[in-house]
C-alpha cells in the first residue's frame, strides 16, 4: 500500500482515530508520518503552557517577582524559563508541581558541587531600558496581530525613539 | 588525538557525548542577560578554566565568538563542536576547545556555561569523566548555581538536577527500515530517554543517524543516567544487528552497490544524497559487501557538510557547492577502491 499522502512510498505507519465515534484510518509513509509527528510541541514548550494553565486560573499572583533579577511568575510561565539561579527559591512552591511533572521527582540524586570559591557580585541583567523595548516590540507584536494598526505605528515610533537615544 | 568524526569506526554506535550545563550564582540566566553581562560572564569563566586537562585532553584555548567568521561557525555545528543556538545567538559569547575538539565548552548558550566532551565510538565513560573534571575545576573557582533539593540551577526547569544529558549516536538503517523505529522511540520515551532522528526532519533521519539521550535529570544520579543508556543502547545495538541479518542479502547488496556506483561517478550531490548514500556504505561495509576504511562513511559525512566545504574550498553558489562536493566524495571513494 502507497502513502494516503505523497502517495510515492510505501506506508509504513498507520493512524486509528476515533473522533464523535466516527473512526478512521490514515496510511502514511515515513516521512509523511514524521511530519506529522512534528507538530507536537517540544519539552520547554510544553513546560511554559503547563504553567499558562496554572496562570489563567488565577492560582498564583502575576506579579510577585524575583528581588534579584526583576523577572515575575508571569514571565517564566510564558517563556518556560528561569530569569536568574534565585528565581527558584522566590518561586520554589510554584515551580515544584511542575518539576514533578516533568521529571517525575523533586529530589536531586547526583553530585553537589565541592566549593570555597566566593558569591559572584555581578548581577548583570538588562538594562531597563533594552527590557522597556523588548516589552514594547512585544505589544507591537500584539497589536498587530489583533490588526490594531494605529497603536502598532505609535508603539513603532516609540521604539525608534528609544533605539536612537541608546545609539 | 584527532577529531571524533575521523575515527568512528564502530559499526553501530558513531559517536558518545556528554553535555553538563552549569550557572553561576548571582548572574542573570543568559536570554535577561545584556551585553556587557556576556562580556563580564566570558571573563569569569575564561579566569576559571585550567589551561591544561593533561595527557588525555591537553590544552584549552579560549576563543572569542565576535572574531569567529560566520562560515567557521556554521563549520562548527556541522562538526558537533557548538550548537546550532550557540551559532545563532554568539554575540559576545566565549567558546573554550581542546585542540582536538573533543572538549568544547560553550559560555552563554541557553546556559552559562555548557561543558561538551564529545568522542568516537562508545565512548560514554571517558566522555563524563572528563566533563565532570572540568566541572570540579570550574566549581573550584566559582560559585556554581546549586539547590540541595533541585541540584544544579538551570535556565530551563527541564535540565535541572544533575544538568547532564548523555547521549551516543546511533547508526541505525535497518531498524529504520524495518520501521522498528518509531516503536523503539515510543518505548524508550516511557523510561527517560528519548530517541531523535538527525541530519533530518523529524524523527526520521536521511542518514539512519539517530541520537540516544537521557530526558530525566532530576532525582536521577549522573551513573544511574548512564548505566540506564548505556543498558538500552546495547539493547538497540542488539537489535539493529538482528533486523540487519533479517535483510534480504541480494537487496542489500544491489542498494550498497549502486550506493558506491553513484559517489564514485556522480557529477552533482547535494547534501541530503550524499548523507543517504554514505549511509549505505557505512552499512555495507559493516556487513562486509565492500571492503572501505571502516571510519570513512562518518568522516565524510562531516567533511561533505556545505559549511566544512566552504571552508575548505571557499565561497560558493549553491550549485557550485553541489558539484564541489561530487568531486570531493568521489575523488576520496575513489582513493580508496
Amino acid at each position: 500500500m502507497l502513502c494516503e499522502k505523497c502517495g510515492k512510498n510505501p506506508a509504513t505507519t498507520h493512524i486509528h482515530t476515533v473522533i464523535n465515534g466516527v473512526s478512521a484510518t490514515k496510511h502514511l509513509c515515513q516521512f509523511c508520518a514524521a511530519n506529522q509527528n512534528e507538530k507536537q510541541t517540544s519539552l520547554a514548550n510544553m513546560f511554559s503552557s503547563m504553567f499558562s494553565e496554572l496562570l489563567n486560573t488565577g492560582a498564583i499572583a502575576p506579579t510577585k517577582t524575583c528581588d534579584i533579577c526583576g523577572t515575575s511568575f508571569s514571565s517564566i510561565a510564558k517563556s518556560g524559563k528561569a530569569g536568574c539561579p534565585s528565581c527558584y527559591s522566590v518561586f520554589f512552591d510554584e515551580l515544584v508541581p511542575y518539576i514533578k511533572r516533568v521529571h517525575g521527582s523533586t529530589v536531586h540524586m547526583g553530585k553537589h558541587p565541592q566549593t570555597n570559591a566566593q558569591p559572584t557580585t555581578l548581577v548583570a541583567v538588562q538594562n531597563t531600558k533594552d527590557k522597556k523595548i523588548e516589552e514594547l516590540k512585544q505589544a507591537l507584536k500584539n497589536h498587530i496581530e489583533k490588526e490594531e494598526y494605529e497603536l502598532a505605528a505609535k508603539i513603532r515610533d516609540e521604539i525608534r525613539m528609544l533605539e536612537q537615544e541608546e545609539k | 588525538m584527532s577529531s571524533w568524526y575521523l575515527q568512528c569506526d564502530d559499526d553501530v554506535i558513531v559517536s558518545s557525548r556528554v553535555r553538563l550545563a552549569r550557572n553561576i550564582d548571582g548572574i542573570a540566566f543568559p536570554s535577561r542577560l545584556s551585553d556587557d553581562g556576556f562580556k563580564s560572564l566570558c571573563g569569569l569563566v575564561k579566569d576559571a578554566m585550567p589551561d591544561n586537562l593533561g595527557a588525555n585532553v591537553g590544552k584549552l584555548n579560549f576563543i572569542d565568538m565576535n572574531l569567529v567568521p560566520d562560515t567557521e561557525k556554521a563549520a562548527m555545528v556541522e562538526r558537533h563542536v557548538i550548537s546550532p543556538a550557540f551559532c545563532e545567538n554568539s554575540k559576545n559569547r566565549g567558546l573554550i576547545l581542546s585542540n582536538d575538539e573533543s572538549v568544547s565548552v560553550m559560555v552563554g548558550e541557553e546556559d552559562h556555561i555548557r561543558i561538551q566532551v564529545i568522542m568516537s565510538g562508545s565512548n560514554i565513560d571517558e566522555c563524563y569523566k572528563i566533563a565532570d573534571n572540568i566541572d570540579d575545576a570550574l566549581s573550584d573557582k566559582l560559585k556554581i548555581a546549586f539547590d540541595k533539593r533541585l541540584g544544579f540551577l538551570t535556565e530551563c526547569p527541564t535540565n535541572l538536577g544533575i544538568g547532564m544529558r548523555a547521549s551516543f549516536m546511533l547508526h541505525l538503517p535497518a531498524l529504520q527500515m524495518s520501521g522498528q523505529i518509531n516503536k523503539i522511540a515510543d518505548s524508550v520515551n516511557k523510561i527517560g530517554l528519548t530517541v531523535r532522528g538527525i541530519y533530518g526532519e523529524g524523527s526520521q533521519s536521511k542518514a539512519a543517524l539517530y541520537q540516544l539521550s537521557n530526558q530525566i535529570t532530576l532525582g536521577i544520579s549522573e551513573q544511574n543516567a548512564i548505566d540506564n543508556l548505556k543498558s538500552i543502547a546495547m539493547q538497540i545495538v542488539e537489535k539493529e544487528k538482528e533486523a540487519r541479518e533479517s535483510i534480504s542479502r541480494i537487496r542489500l547488496e544491489d542498494a550498497v552497490l549502486r550506493a558506491k556506483g553513484t559517489l564514485m561517478c556522480c557529477k552533482i550531490l547535494s547534501s541530503e544524497e550524499m548523507m543517504s548514500l554514505l549511509s549505505q556504505i557505512k552499512l555495507g561495509i559493516s556487513m562486509g559487501i565492500i571492503d572501505l576504511p571502516k571510519e570513512l562513511p562518518v568522516r565524510l559525512m562531516i567533511e561533505g557538510q556545505p559549511n566544512m566545504l566552504q571552508k575548505k574550498y571557499g565561497n560558493m553558489t549553491y550549485d557550485e557547492r553541489d558539484i564541489t562536493r561530487a568531486d570531493f566524495i568521489s575523488k576520496n571513494i575513489n582513493n580508496e577502491v
